[in-house]
């Protein structure tokens, strides 16, 4: 099958027209329009102003919220539309914040954040002076996040948390949208909703890269060290508690065989999914995947594991659904082979 | 990058970057689209790239990446002509049945199975060019297969 697979593929080629189209780029001028391309070989100490006003970018109907940009992320990981259902879900889970800290005439605002058991979205706006271009992927040089109470403070393990940035864009007004998920381990054990916090959200360093060599090395745009606080109320959310222990097919993290492993305290919340295995099977991972009513199916993104007992036995481990999901509209749960209904 | 780089580039790469771009899309007039984009990137850049490899890295790269921002644009086109949706054409059957049954998958299969099937990349290289775990790529590869197998054996 595979040979006739590249075959397959080998009798696939651009049109003729496409390569008279590409042929001829040569006799065009190089120059940039109204993108400005940075060179990777150049270090730019400035900081590059660009004058948008009258200016149609391609950016324009790119997300701006949250619940925009989750719409689209929906569309691209289900090939379905989002429903009423959904959105209804992702409104709920989603609080505007407004916060703003100005460093070097630049300004970033916490725009609103959307919050799960254990992460949570935040769409930052940042206006001022940099530069921009299409291929650039923005983020933040430095970042951290506290919160008072500190949701690990009952944890006796070690855990960890971290930082993803799903989405950057600069909109037809020169505003820099970026949006940040902080994911943080917390074994099942406790949740960020289940009291109120106040969060700190610490940004440095506004830095670009345009993602085409892993090796590249990032682009220094804006030096800056942003405060921004925000308080996080205390939110009941929906969760589905598998009962009882399930066996699944593992692969070996390690590139040995597979092996039937035994989970247990499985649960599903909206936006994650957490699991025990033993110690021993702590090498044997799964990719779960939610199935939805109308058959589309939620694929994990990122995960994470730790120890959640002080006898180091019970090797937890949570995995972050990329977008927020109605538990009402989930069908099944599948872990390696194995599905399990969930109406 | 010179003129002569450029053609030599276009000649050895446009056929594998039309070809991803038909995997994301499905529908040719999309895919020629999003690699014109991309040739025009390659046209524009400095053109630094350390030998060959680096350069098609850099193509598969940008190709996923301008792909996913215009599948995200509002911009994008909801309606196609027929014409624009008219499938290659090939000259026996089974290639056209394999061809279908591939394009009948979801996207997030017939990516990782074009570029490790095809362009030969490592599960690793997969996970990195798809901002997905080797994990997740490997179960990928798997379903597309037992998908593959499962529609090709109906006959």
């Amino acid at each position: 099958m595979y040979e006739q697979y590249r075959e397959t593929f080998d009798r696939i080629h651009a049109s003729e027209r496409l390569r008279e189209e590409v042929f001829q780029m040569t006799k065009q001028e190089r120059g940039v329009s109204h993108k400005r391309r940075i060179s990777r070989g150049i270090l730019v100490a400035a900081v590059l102003v660009l004058a948008l006003t009258g200016t149609t970018l391609a950016a324009v109907g790119m997300p701006r919220t949250l619940r925009d940009w989750f719409a689209v992320e929906w569309q691209e990981r289900t090939e379905t539309d989002i429903s009423q259902e959904q959105l209804a879900l992702i409104d709920s889970l989603t609080q505007e914040v407004g916060v703003s800290d100005t460093q070097n005439g630049v300004t970033v605002t916490l725009d609103s954040i959307t919050v799960g058991n254990s992460s949570m979205w935040m769409m930052l706006h940042v206006s001022g002076a940099y530069g921009e271009n299409e291929d650039l992927r923005y983020h933040f040089d430095g970042i951290d996040l506290t919160m008072d109470p500190d949701p690990e403070q009952q944890h006796n393990t070690p855990g960890g948390y971290g930082f993803d940035y799903p989405y950057s864009k600069v909109s037809s007004d020169g505003t820099l949208m970026v949006l940040v998920r902080f994911e943080i381990d917390l074994a099942g054990l406790s949740s960020l909703t289940d009291t109120h916090r106040q969060v700190t959200l610490l940004l440095e360093n506004v830095v670009c890269n345009d993602m085409t060599d892993p090796e590249d090395e990032d682009l220094l745009l804006t030096e800056g060290s942003w405060t921004l606080q925000f308080d996080l109320e205390p939110q009941a959310l929906d969760a589905i508690q598998i009962p009882g222990q399930v066996q699944a097919d593992a692969r070996s993290t390690e590139g040995g065989a597979n092996k039937t492993v035994t989970f247990w305290d499985v649960e599903i919340t909206a936006t994650d999914i957490t699991y025990v295995q033993s110690r021993e099977d702590q090498m044997y991972d799964v990719c779960p995947v939610l199935v939805l009513e109308d058959g589309a199916e939620i694929e994990v993104g990122n995960g994470a594991s730790r120890f959640r007992d002080e006898a180091y036995t019970e090797w937890s481990s949570v995995w972050y659904w990329p977008v927020p999901v109605d538990l009402s509209q989930a069908a099944a749960l599948r872990i390696g082979e194995t599905e399990i209904p969930l109406t | 990058m010179t003129e002569r780089e450029f053609t030599a580039a276009a000649e050895r790469h446009l056929d594998m970057v039309y070809r991803i771009a038909l995997n994301y899309f499905r529908v040719p007039a999309d895919a020629e689209d999003a690699a014109q984009t991309v040739m025009l990137r390659l046209w524009q850049s400095d053109g630094d790239f350390a030998d060959d490899d680096h350069l098609r890295y850099w193509l598969v790269r940008v190709t996923l990446n301008v792909c996913r921002d215009v599948s995200r644009g509002f911009w994008r086109r909801r309606t196609v002509s027929l014409e624009e949706c008219r499938e290659p054409a090939f000259a026996d059957g089974e290639h056209q049945r394999l061809y279908q049954e591939v394009m009948a998958l979801p996207a997030k299969y017939r990516l990782p199975l074009y570029l490790y099937y095809y362009e030969g990349y490592s599960v690793a290289e997969v996970g990195e060019l798809l901002g997905l775990k080797p994990s997740t790529v490997q179960t990928r590869l798997a379903r597309a297969r037992e998908k593959l197998r499962g529609s090709l054996m109906e006959e």
